[in-house]
C-alpha cells in the first residue's frame, strides 16, 4: 500500500520522534481550538420560532460535520449563481480537499493496520483519484490567490492574515505535489501512470535537480517540510478564518431551512371571511 | 471597558445560530458587490464582513478558552466604537445576506448586534435615541398625536366593531403613507370583506427593535395583541412589511404566548379573488409601471410574487422589471433607523433606487411599503425625476 504513497519509510529514523511530535502538537491544537470554538456556539440563548431554534451543542456540531455532503457544499450551489468561475473555484477546493482528507486517512490507517487493507488495483485508483484531487485543489487555490491579488473585486477588505492562510494552504498542496514527483521520478514509471500530475512534475524536479539520485537525496526535506506545513495549517485551521468549513455547513442548511419554513408560512390558511365572500 | 468592571457578555444576545454565523463568513466580499450603503459611502471598513469580523474577535476574546484561562482582556474602546458605527451606518436591508454564499441571515443579525451596543450604552446613533421617549409617550415614532392615527380613513369605509380580520395600519402607514393604507381600506371594502382597526393601535415595535432599543418591546406587543384579539380577530392584515416582519417574527416572542390570530399580508388577502377573476377594477392605467420589492417583504418575508399577481390586473399597464428585483431588488434607504441618523445618505440611496427605475423605462415606480413612499416622496424634492411614486393599493382602489 504505502509505496504508492509518500512513505515514512524514506523518512530518517532519527527524524521520527520529531515528526511524531509535532504531529500530536498539531492535532492536539486542533482539537483544542475546535472544540472550543464550538463550545462559543452554545453559549447562545435559544430562542423560539427561530430558524434551528433548539439547536445547541451536539446538533450543530453534528450538522457542521455531516452537511459536507450537501449541494450547497458539494456543487457550491449558492456560490454559482452569481459567478460560475467562483463556483468552479469553489468545487476544486471542496472536492479536492475532501477526496484527499479521505485518501490521506484511508492510508494512514493502511499503514498502521496489520492487516493489508489495499490491494493493488484499490492502490492505483486511490492514487489516481487523489493525485486529480491534488490538481483541482491546486487550481482552485491559485485561482482563490489570483482572484485575491490580481482581479478581485473594486469592493474589497483587506485582512491581514487572510492572505497567509490562502499562501499556506497553496504552498501544501504546492509541496504535496513536488513530494509526490520526487518519490515517482526514483519509483518509476509503472506507479507514474496512476499520478499524472506528480509525475510530471517529478520529471521536471528529475531535470532541475540532474537526476533521480539527487532527487533521492532531496526528498526526506521535501516530505518534512511538506508535513510539517501541512500540520501547520491543520493546527492553525481552527484559529483562522478556515474554520467557516465547519460553521458555513451550518448556516447553508439553516438558510435552506428558513425559506421552507417562509414558503409554509405564507401558505397559511386564507382568511375564513375572503373565502365565503367568493363563494 | 476595564475587566475590573462586571465582564460584558458578547454572547447573551445571540442564539446559537447566529454565533455560528460569525464562524462562517469566507471573507469572500460578495456581499460588498450588492451593499446599497457602499455605493453611496464607499467605505469599505463599515460593511458586513468587517461587522462580523469585528463581532467575532470580540466573542473569542471575551469567551474563548485563553479568556477562560487567564481572564477577559480589555476591549479597547475604539474597537467598540467603530463596530457600532459600522453597525448602524447600515438599512438592514438584507442584501448581503441574500448573495452570501454561506447563507449567513444578516437581517437578524444585525437587529442582536445593535441591541448589544445599546446594552454598552453605544447605540443607538443621532435622531433614534429619542425614539424610545418618543414611542412610549406617543405610541408611534413620529411623535404626532394619537388622534391623527386613523383620521386619514375614507369616509365611505365602514370599519367593523368586531371581525375575523384586522387591519394593522403601522406607523408609517397611518402618518407618512395615508394614500397607501387609504387604499387598502378601499380595496378591502370593495371586495367585500368585512374587517376591523383596533382603534388604539400603537407602534408595532419595529423602529425600536431595529436599533436595538428593547426595552419597550413587550409593552407595545402585549397592547396591540390583547386590543386586536378583542375584536375578534383571527388574520391580520398588514400593508407595512417592517410591520409585517415584526409580527411574524417577532410578535411572538415578546408576547410570551402564541398570537390568537395569523399575519398575512394585504396581497396575500386579496390573491384568492385575483385567481377567481373577482378583482374589480374597472378602469385602465395607461403608463408604464416598475414594482420595486421593499427590503423586509422580499428578504424579510419572502413575498414577493403576490404583488406582481395584483399589478397584472391592471389593465393598460406595461410592466417592466428594474435590473435588481425581487429578493434582489436595492434599498430605498429608509430602513435600519438610517434615515434618522444619517439622513443625506438615505435620500441618496432612495435616488440611487429612482434612477434604476427610470432606467427601466418606468413612468411609475409603484411600492408596496409605507417607509419607502415616504423616503422617496422626500428624495423627490429639490431632484429632477419624471417618475410618479404610488403605492400598489393606491393605484388599485384609484382603478375601482
Amino acid at each position: 500500500m504505502h509505496e504508492m504513497f509518500q512513505s515514512l519509510t524514506l523518512i530518517p529514523v532519527s527524524f521520527r520522534p520529531f515528526f511524531y511530535a509535532t504531529a500530536a502538537l498539531a492535532l492536539a491544537l486542533f482539537v483544542l481550538g475546535t472544540v472550543d470554538r464550538m463550545r462559543l456556539w452554545t453559549l447562545g440563548r435559544d430562542r423560539p420560532n427561530t430558524t434551528l431554534s433548539g439547536a445547541r451543542g451536539l446538533r450543530l456540531v453534528r450538522l457542521s460535520l455531516t452537511k459536507f455532503l450537501s449541494r450547497d457544499c458539494l456543487l457550491a450551489a449558492r456560490t454559482f449563481p452569481r459567478s460560475r468561475a467562483r463556483g468552479a473555484m469553489l468545487m476544486g477546493i471542496v472536492w479536492g480537499s475532501l477526496i484527499l482528507l479521505v485518501g490521506v486517512l484511508f492510508s494512514a490507517v493502511a499503514y498502521i493496520s496489520p492487516v493489508d487493507l489495499g490491494n493493488y488495483p484499490l492502490s492505483q485508483a486511490l492514487a489516481f483519484l487523489m493525485d486529480l484531487a491534488g490538481a483541482a485543489l491546486f487550481a482552485g487555490l491559485v485561482a482563490a490567490l489570483a482572484r485575491r491579488y490580481f482581479f478581485h473585486p473594486a469592493k474589497w477588505v483587506k485582512v491581514p492574515g487572510d492572505g497567509f492562510l490562502l499562501v499556506l494552504f497553496t504552498w501544501v498542496v504546492l509541496l504535496g505535489f513536488v513530494t509526490e514527483g520526487a518519490r515517482l521520478s526514483v519509483t518509476g514509471l509503472t506507479l507514474a501512470l496512476w499520478s499524472p500530475v506528480g509525475s510530471i512534475i517529478g520529471v521536471v524536479l528529475a531535470a532541475l535537480a540532474g537526476g533521480p539520485m539527487a532527487v533521492i537525496a532531496l526528498y526526506p526535506l521535501l516530505y518534512l517540510v511538506h508535513a510539517v506545513s501541512a500540520l501547520a495549517l491543520i493546527a492553525y485551521l481552527p484559529f483562522s478564518r478556515l474554520f467557516h468549513v465547519f460553521a458555513a455547513q451550518v448556516t447553508t442548511f439553516a438558510a435552506r431551512e428558513e425559506l421552507q419554513r417562509r414558503s409554509r408560512r405564507i401558505r397559511s390558511p386564507e382568511p375564513s371571511a375572503a373565502r365565503s365572500n367568493m363563494e | 471597558m476595564s475587566q475590573k468592571n462586571p465582564p460584558i457578555s458578547f454572547v447573551d444576545n445571540l442564539t446559537p445560530l447566529q454565533l455560528v454565523s460569525l464562524d462562517a463568513c469566507t471573507r469572500c466580499m460578495e456581499c460588498l458587490q450588492w451593499c446599497p450603503v457602499l455605493d453611496v459611502t464607499g467605505d469599505e471598513s463599515l460593511t458586513t464582513p468587517e461587522k462580523i469580523r469585528i463581532y467575532s474577535d470580540l466573542v473569542r476574546s471575551q469567551h474563548g478558552l485563553r479568556a477562560q484561562l487567564f481572564g477577559r482582556p480589555e476591549v479597547p474602546r475604539e474597537v467598540l466604537e467603530k463596530l457600532t458605527q459600522a453597525l448602524y451606518t447600515c438599512t438592514t436591508c438584507g442584501r448581503c445576506g441574500e448573495v452570501c454564499p454561506v447563507g449567513i441571515n444578516t437581517q437578524r443579525l444585525w437587529p442582536a448586534l445593535r441591541a448589544k451596543m445599546v446594552e454598552l450604552g453605544l447605540g443607538p446613533i443621532g435622531g433614534q435615541r429619542e425614539m424610545p421617549g418618543i414611542v412610549a409617550e406617543k405610541h408611534n415614532p413620529y411623535g404626532r398625536p394619537h388622534s391623527e392615527r386613523f383620521a386619514w380613513i375614507p369616509p365611505e369605509v365602514h370599519v367593523a366593531e368586531q371581525a375575523e380580520i384586522g387591519y394593522y395600519c403601522g406607523c408609517s402607514g397611518a402618518y407618512t403613507a395615508q394614500p397607501m393604507v387609504a387604499g387598502a381600506l378601499r380595496i378591502l371594502q370593495a371586495l367585500g370583506i368585512e374587517f376591523t382597526l383596533f382603534d388604539d393601535e400603537w407602534c408595532c415595535g419595529f423602529p425600536l427593535f431595529i436599533t436595538g432599543e428593547l426595552g419597550l418591546m413587550e409593552e407595545v406587543v402585549r397592547h396591540n395583541v390583547a386590543g386586536l384579539a378583542a375584536r375578534g380577530v383571527k388574520h391580520l392584515a398588514v400593508s407595512c412589511p417592517c410591520c409585517m416582519f415584526m409580527l411574524q417574527n417577532h410578535w411572538e416572542y415578546f408576547n410570551g404566548s402564541p398570537l390568537p390570530f395569523d399575519i398575512v399580508h394585504i396581497t396575500q388577502i386579496v390573491q384568492p379573488y385575483i385567481e377567481a377573476g373577482k378583482f374589480p377594477l374597472a378602469k385602465e392605467l395607461d403608463a408604464t409601471i416598475t414594482f420595486h420589492d421593499a427590503c423586509y417583504l422580499s428578504r424579510g418575508v419572502r413575498i414577493t410574487e403576490e404583488p406582481r399577481a395584483v399589478l397584472r390586473q391592471f389593465r393598460g399597464a406595461r410592466v417592466v422589471e428594474m435590473e435588481h428585483s425581487q429578493s434582489l431588488s436595492r434599498c430605498c434607504g429608509a430602513g435600519g433607523g438610517i434615515r434618522r441618523a444619517y439622513p443625506e445618505l438615505s435620500i441618496e440611496m432612495a435616488r440611487n433606487l429612482m434612477r434604476e427605475a427610470e432606467a427601466a423605462g418606468a413612468d411609475i415606480l409603484v411600492i408596496d411599503c409605507p417607509a419607502c413612499y415616504e423616503r422617496l416622496h422626500l428624495a423627490q424634492q429639490g431632484w429632477e425625476s419624471r417618475l410618479e411614486i404610488l403605492d400598489l393599493m393606491q393605484i388599485a382602489a384609484g382603478l375601482l
